[in-house]
């Protein structure tokens, strides 16, 4: 080893780090980036499915979910479903608002609508579109929702009835139609549905509260048609509903009036509707008893349904006027009778209205039958032709009741109006055998009877109008005048309030308090004629005397 | 002694004959149904309210016998005394009219109650018609008022009728009580007229 080598320092070996410091930042700014990442995967809702018949008005990251206007998520992606009959959209929903997304939760689109009962969504003409979210009542979470084409007509939680209404009518009703309480709407048809194998349309029907009240186990349900014309033998009807129902129509309830109020419904319930409100306040008779009848005139204006009636009560009606039966088979023979069916009902007989009181009506129908009674076709309206059948005794009697197929027959007799054709008929027979030729010159002898007095009533007039022409009679009627001018002037001086009525008064007034005056002394006199000259012995009067 | 003295002494001894035997001058005491104490204080009556309802009192019926001005005593089952010298002051069926008038209005304040005339005749909304049969005193010492009113709508349906009768004892002699216990059986009358109004 050399000096120098020993004068020279040595150096200090120390390791160096192989990681520099630096490489902290960027791992620092990971942890925060990562932080915030799993922060905000945190914070975000669910993402839910939502499917739609089209994707109209709906853009991507553009149109919100919104819970009473208040957004609560956004669309995030639009694509065709499966069977690309439709669009399913994907939205996220935020966390908070993720309680209300259940099994039962609704979707729909607002956007401008326009219907005959209804306007909405205008507001979204400026500000777009939007999904509107109806929360559900389930628990059960879901994140698949089958959208809305229209919104529901009931937001979800409101107050009132849900029932089901069923209708054979002619006329369907549609959605959002009202159902009115006495000409106020109260609720509304939500869902409708053809049951094809009743030939039935059912009618899902929401009841507002507090009206949900008036809806009783005998409440009935009746069609309201915007207009309605009813020309009867009463006259010409016309009613209209509100102007909702002037368009759509609607259906209208109410208790019948020869009900008293039914229980309360608090669940679904189902009712029937009818065809108008008249048949409502009908009374229902489901039990009857079907009979035939048959006419030999024509049955043009007879129905089905037609009355059928005995002095005037309706007892039952017509069921069928067609001629399908066996028993008909030369139709177009001369002495062909046409058979109607129809039904009377016990009920309206005053009998129970089951099938015990069709027997006894049955059995009473038969004896009264054998007394003579009949059907007679008669006119019910002459302006529509309408005819109806009415039930009456004749003085003939049946013999044994007869059959027409299974069912009993009623005999007929010739209606009232063909009687009366008959009697003017006699009628116009007599009066063309009248003695018409006498009747004239009696008729002719008094007409000159009476011109002759004529022709003198005339010359008297002639006469009298001489007579006032004369000088003397004008100066008597002048004379006659001046006299009545005179007696009203006299007359009017003594008229009420008059000076010389005053004063009449005045004198009438002073005669009687005279004659009150006198009167004791008058009294005295005709008691006691000397007794103003002679002293003598006043009679006694008696007094009157107190009880103590 | 002239004959001319002579005639004017003769005519001068007869007049004073005469006026000797004359009779003393009848005293006839007069009556009123209205206390003369108290008319005065009562006498203001209010002016018609239209918002009330307007009764008309026809003027009063009375029987034959109490129209003669004299107080009548009954004195037995069918004999009556008609006082000459004890006389009603006016007209009974005037002053009847017009006491009941002014006791119907004392007792219902929220009625108007005018005479039954054709100035009121489109305003009112009932008529009353009274008839007395008997307003006198008895000798048993009571006062009798008795007859019958009939209360008729504003159509002039008739309403409701009812009789009357009442006897009020005597307390006191004299002819001024007795009209004093008249005058109360008004009262009563009123009273019964009150409660017939509910028929309207």
């Amino acid at each position: 080893m050399t000096l120098q080598e020993q004068d020279l320092p040595k150096a200090v070996i120390k390791s160096v780090s192989k990681v520099s410091s630096i490489w902290l930042i960027p791992l620092v700014a990971l942890t925060i980036g990562a932080w915030m990442i799993i922060d905000t995967w945190r914070q975000q809702g669910p993402l839910i499915t939502i499917e739609l018949s089209t994707a109209q008005g709906i853009n991507i990251n553009e149109t919100l979910v919104k819970l009473h206007e208040m957004p609560i998520g956004k669309v995030v992606d639009i694509k065709l479903n499966n069977k690309l009959n439709g669009v399913v959209l994907t939205a996220r929903i935020n966390k908070k608002a993720s309680s209300l997304l259940t099994s039962d939760s609704q979707f729909w689109v607002v956007k401008p609508r326009i219907s005959l009962g209804n306007i909405s969504g205008l507001s979204t003409i400026l500000s777009g579109a939007y999904i509107e979210l109806s929360p559900g009542s389930k628990q059960t979470f879901s994140s698949n929702f089958q959208g809305l084409d229209n919104p529901p007509l009931t937001p979800f939680g409101t107050p009132g009835l849900h029932i089901t209404l069923d209708s054979n009518s002619d006329h369907a009703f549609d959605i959002g139609d009202p159902v009115l309480y006495r000409g106020n709407k109260v609720g509304r048809i939500e869902y409708t549905h053809f049951n094809g194998k009743e030939g039935k349309f059912y009618y899902n029907v929401f009841i507002d509260a507090p009206y949900d009240q008036l809806i009783t186990t005998n409440t009935r349900f009746w069609e309201v048609k915007g207009i309605e014309i009813d020309l009867s033998a009463e006259g010409l009807k016309f009613n209209t509903g509100t102007l909702e129902t002037l368009l759509g129509g609607g259906v209208a309830f109410d208790v019948p009036s020869y009900m008293v109020k039914g229980e309360v419904i608090t669940e679904r319930a189902y009712f029937s509707i009818y065809p108008n409100k008249e048949k409502v306040n009908e009374r229902l008779y489901s039990a009857g008893q079907n009979y035939m009848v048959l006419f030999s005139q024509t049955i043009r204006g007879l129905k089905p349904g037609a009355a059928v009636e005995y002095k005037g009560i309706k007892i039952g009606e017509v069921v069928r006027t067609d001629i399908d039966y066996p028993e008909v088979k030369d139709f177009l023979s001369k002495h062909t009778l046409l058979p109607v069916m129809i039904k009377v009902s016990p009920g309206r007989l005053g009998l129970q209205d089951n099938e015990m009181g069709v027997y006894k009506s049955h059995q009473d129908m038969k004896k009264w039958i054998s007394k003579g009674l009949h059907g007679v076709l008669n006119i019910d309206n002459l302006l529509t032709g309408s005819m109806y059948i009415e039930l009456k005794y004749h003085t003939i009697e049946n013999s044994e009741p007869k059959t027409y197929g299974d069912l009993l027959l009623i005999p007929t007799a010739d209606s009232e109006l063909k009687q009366l054709f008959e009697r003017v008929s006699s009628i116009v027979n007599t009066i063309e055998e009248l003695p018409f030729n006498g009747v004239i010159d009696s008729a002719n002898n008094a007409l000159n009877a009476m011109n002759t007095a004529m022709n003198t009533f005339d010359s008297a007039s002639f006469e009298v109008a001489e007579l006032l022409k004369n000088p003397q009679s004008q100066a008597l009627i002048a004379q006659l005048n001046q006299t009545l001018l005179s007696v009203e002037n006299l007359t009017n001086s003594y008229t009420n309030g008059s000076q010389s009525n005053q004063q009449l008064n005045q004198l009438m007034q002073t005669i009687e308090q005279t004659v009150k005056a006198l009167t004791p002394l008058l009294i005295q006199l005709k008691m006691q004629p000397n007794s103003l000259i002679f002293s003598g012995k006043q009679r006694l009067e008696l007094e009157p005397k107190g009880q103590w | 002694m002239t004959l001319k003295t002579s005639l004017y002494l003769f005519t001068i001894c007869l007049i004073n004959l005469l006026s000797s035997c004359a009779n003393a001058p009848i005293i006839v005491n007069y009556y009123t149904l209205d206390n003369m104490d108290t008319r005065i204080k009562n006498s203001t009556r209010k002016v018609i309210n239209e918002q009330q309802p307007l009764v008309l009192l026809s003027s009063i019926k009375l029987a034959d016998f109490l129209t003669t001005g004299a107080l009548v005593l009954q004195l037995k089952s069918h004999q009556i005394q008609l006082s000459n010298q004890h006389r009603w002051a006016d007209n009974l069926s005037e002053t009847l009219t017009r006491n009941l008038l002014t006791k119907l209005a004392r007792k219902m304040p929220n009625y108007d109650f005018e005479r039954n005339d054709l100035r009121w005749k489109n305003k009112s909304q009932a008529t009353i018609d009274v008839t007395f049969e008997q307003f006198t005193i008895l000798a048993d010492k009571n006062t009798l008022t008795s007859g019958s009113f009939w209360l008729f709508n504003k159509h002039n349906k008739l309403v409701h009728k009812q009789s009357f009768s009442i006897r009020i004892p005597l307390t006191e002699d004299g002819y001024n009580h007795a009209v004093v216990q008249l005058e109360s059986s008004l009262t009563t009358l009123t009273q019964q007229i009150q409660s017939s109004l509910i028929f309207l």
